[in-house]
C-alpha cells in the first residue's frame, strides 16, 4: 500500500505531463508549421525577435549583478557580513510573485513620468531573475575542489584574484548553466514583462513603436486572453516549450555534479 | 588590495545588498503605493472587495499545493530511496521537463483541453485553475524535497538496511521521519509559489467561464496580471499586490524556520 502510494505521485507527475503535452499538442499540432512561416501575428518571428531583444537587454545585466553578488555570498572577505543573508535570500524569491514585481516597476515607472516600455519591461525581468541567477552562480561555485581554493590561498593570491582566476575559471560550465536556465527562465516569464509594459494596451509604447512585436509568452498571453485562434497559439506555445526544453537542457548537460555543501 | 580589487568588493557588496532587499524594496514601494492609493480612493467596497480575492487565492492554492506537493514529495521520496537508478533518472526527467514548462504552456494547455471536451467547461474554471496551479507546484515541491533528502546522511539508509527492512520500509520509517521538517518545508515553499501564480490562472478565467455568471479573474494574482496589463491605474493594485507579497512571505518565513529547527 505504501509504495502504491509513491507510485501514484508518481502517476500524477505523468499525468500532468501527458496533460500539459495533449492539451497543447490537441490543438497547436496542425498549425506548428503554419506559425513558423505565416507573418505575424500568427508567425513567431518577429514575437522571438522581440524575446530577443528584451533578452538582450536583461540577460547580460542580471549576469553581471548575479555574478558579483554571488562572490559577495561565497566568499565572506569578498560579502563581508552580507555574506550568510545573500544565498538565503536568493532561496526565498519564490515569495515575490513576478506579477507582484511587475506591478512596483509599472508603479515606480509611472510615478516618474515614463511611459512603461522596453526597458520596464526588461527592468522587471531584471529584478525578478536576480535571486534566482545569483543563488544558480554561487551553487555554480560552489561545486569547485576545495582543494583548488586552499591550494590557491597557500600563494597568497587575494580574494578577488581566487573569485576571477581559481573560482570562476573552474565553474565556467556551471556559470554558463545557469545563464543559459535564467535565458530559458527569461523566455518563459510573462506576468511580469505583461504587467510592466502594459501589454493588453495595442497602442503600447513597447508594441507600437520599439519592437513592432511582443516577446513571445506576452503575445501568447494577450492572445490567449482575448481567446484568439487556439490552434495557432498552442503551436506557438509548443515551439516556446521546445526552446525552454532545449536550453534547459543545455544547461543541464552543462551543469557539474559535484558539489561542496560549505562555503569557503 | 589593488583599486580594481577593492571596487570589485564594494560592487559585489551592493548587489548582495540589493538581492537581500528585493522583497523588502517591493513591499516598502507597495506600501507607499497603497497609502496613497488609500487617500485617492476612499470608498471602502474597493478594499473590501479584495477579502474573496483573498479567500479564493488562499483556497485554491491550498488544494493545489495539497495535490501538487504531496505528489512532488511523493516522487522525491520514490526517487530518492524506493526506485532503481533507470527509474530514478526517469523520475528526475520528469520533473526537470515539469519545471521547464512555463505557466504559459499549462494555461493554454488547459484551455486547449477544456475547448477539446466541450463538458468540462459546465464546471467552471476553478477545477481547471487548481490543476493548473498544481502542475506548477508540483516540480518546485519535489525539487525542494528532493534537495532536502540528499542532505541525509548515507548512513542512515545503510543503518537502516542492515535491519533488514526493504526499501519501501526504510523510506516511510526512517528517511521520512528524517526529512519531515524539510518536506514541511517543500509544501510551505510550493504554498508560496501557488498563490503568486497569475499567468495560467488568468488564461484560465478569462477563457472558461463561470457557472454562476461571474465573469473575469478570481485569484489575486490574475487579477493584477489582467488589470495591471489592461491599464488600470498602477496604484491602484498596490493594495491588491500588498496582499500577495504578505500572503507570499509568511510561508517562506515560516518554511525558513522549520528548515533552521531541522538543522
Amino acid at each position: 500500500m505504501p509504495l502504491a502510494a509513491l507510485w501514484s505521485c508518481a502517476g500524477f507527475c505523468v499525468a500532468a505531463l501527458a496533460l500539459v503535452a495533449a492539451g497543447l499538442g490537441i490543438n497547436g499540432w496542425n498549425d506548428f508549421l503554419w506559425v513558423l512561416q505565416a507573418p505575424a501575428p500568427v508567425g513567431i518571428w518577429l514575437a522571438l525577435e522581440a524575446s530577443a531583444v528584451v533578452l538582450a537587454i536583461a540577460l547580460p545585466a542580471v549576469a553581471l549583478l548575479g555574478f558579483a553578488a554571488a562572490g559577495a555570498a561565497i566568499d565572506a572577505k569578498i560579502g563581508g557580513f552580507l555574506a550568510k543573508f545573500t544565498e538565503p535570500a536568493a532561496d526565498s524569491r519564490i515569495a515575490t510573485a513576478s506579477v507582484v514585481v511587475g506591478t512596483v516597476i509599472l508603479i515606480v515607472v509611472v510615478s516618474a513620468g515614463y511611459r512603461p516600455d522596453i526597458l520596464s519591461a526588461s527592468l522587471a525581468l531584471i529584478v525578478v531573475n536576480l535571486p534566482a541567477i545569483t543563488g544558480r552562480f554561487a551553487r555554480a561555485l560552489r561545486a569547485v575542489s576545495v582543494v583548488r581554493l586552499q591550494a590557491a590561498a597557500a600563494t597568497g593570491a587575494g580574494p578577488v584574484h581566487i573569485f576571477f582566476f581559481v573560482l570562476a575559471r573552474a565553474a565556467a560550465k556551471g556559470l554558463v548553466a545557469a545563464v543559459l536556465t535564467t535565458a530559458a527562465q527569461m523566455l518563459g516569464e510573462t506576468a511580469a514583462l505583461a504587467v510592466a509594459s502594459r501589454a493588453a494596451l495595442g497602442g503600447s509604447h513597447l508594441k507600437a513603436s520599439t519592437l513592432g512585436a511582443w516577446p513571445l509568452a506576452v503575445d501568447l498571453w494577450t492572445r490567449a486572453s482575448a481567446h484568439a485562434d487556439l490552434s495557432a497559439v498552442s503551436a506557438a506555445t509548443l515551439i516556446l516549450t521546445l526552446i525552454i526544453l532545449l536550453l534547459r537542457s543545455v544547461a543541464h548537460a552543462l551543469t557539474p555534479r559535484a558539489a561542496n555543501p560549505k562555503p569557503t | 588590495m589593488g583599486f580594481f580589487e577593492r571596487a570589485f568588493v564594494w560592487f559585489a557588496r551592493l548587489c548582495a545588498s540589493l538581492v537581500i532587499c528585493i522583497p523588502w524594496l517591493l513591499g516598502a514601494v507597495l506600501g507607499a503605493a497603497t497609502l496613497v492609493a488609500m487617500a485617492g480612493y476612499s470608498a471602502p467596497e474597493r478594499y473590501t472587495a479584495l477579502v474573496p480575492l483573498a479567500i479564493a487565492t488562499i483556497g485554491i492554492g491550498l488544494i493545489a499545493t495539497l495535490i501538487g506537493a504531496t505528489a512532488g514529495t511523493g516522487l522525491a521520496l520514490l526517487a530518492h530511496a524506493v526506485a532503481s537508478a533507470g527509474t530514478r533518472r526517469l523520475l528526475l526527467v520528469i520533473v526537470g521537463i515539469l519545471s521547464s514548462t512555463p505557466a504559459i504552456a499549462v494555461g493554454v494547455a488547459m484551455v486547449g483541453l477544456l475547448a477539446y471536451w466541450h463538458g468540462v467547461a459546465g464546471a467552471g474554471p476553478f477545477v481547471p485553475v487548481t490543476l493548473a496551479v498544481a502542475i506548477l507546484a508540483t516540480p518546485l515541491a519535489s525539487r525542494h524535497a528532493l534537495r532536502e533528502l540528499a542532505k541525509l546522511p548515507p548512513d542512515l539508509r545503510q543503518a537502516a538496511a542492515a535491519t533488514g527492512a526493504d526499501p519501501v520500509r526504510i523510506a516511510f520509517s526512517a528517511i521520512f521521519p528524517a526529512a519531515r521538517r524539510g518536506i514541511a518545508a517543500a509544501f510551505l515553499a510550493a504554498f508560496a509559489a501557488a498563490i503568486g501564480e497569475a499567468t495560467a490562472a488568468q488564461v484560465i478565467f478569462a477563457n472558461v467561464p463561470d457557472p454562476n455568471g461571474s465573469a473575469g479573474p478570481a485569484t489575486l494574482a490574475a487579477v493584477v496580471l489582467a488589470g495591471g496589463a489592461d491599464g488600470v491605474e498602477a496604484v491602484a493594485l498596490a493594495p491588491a499586490c500588498l496582499v500577495l507579497l504578505v500572503l507570499g512571505l509568511i510561508p517562506v518565513i515560516l518554511s525558513r524556520g522549520v528548515e533552521r529547527s531541522a538543522s
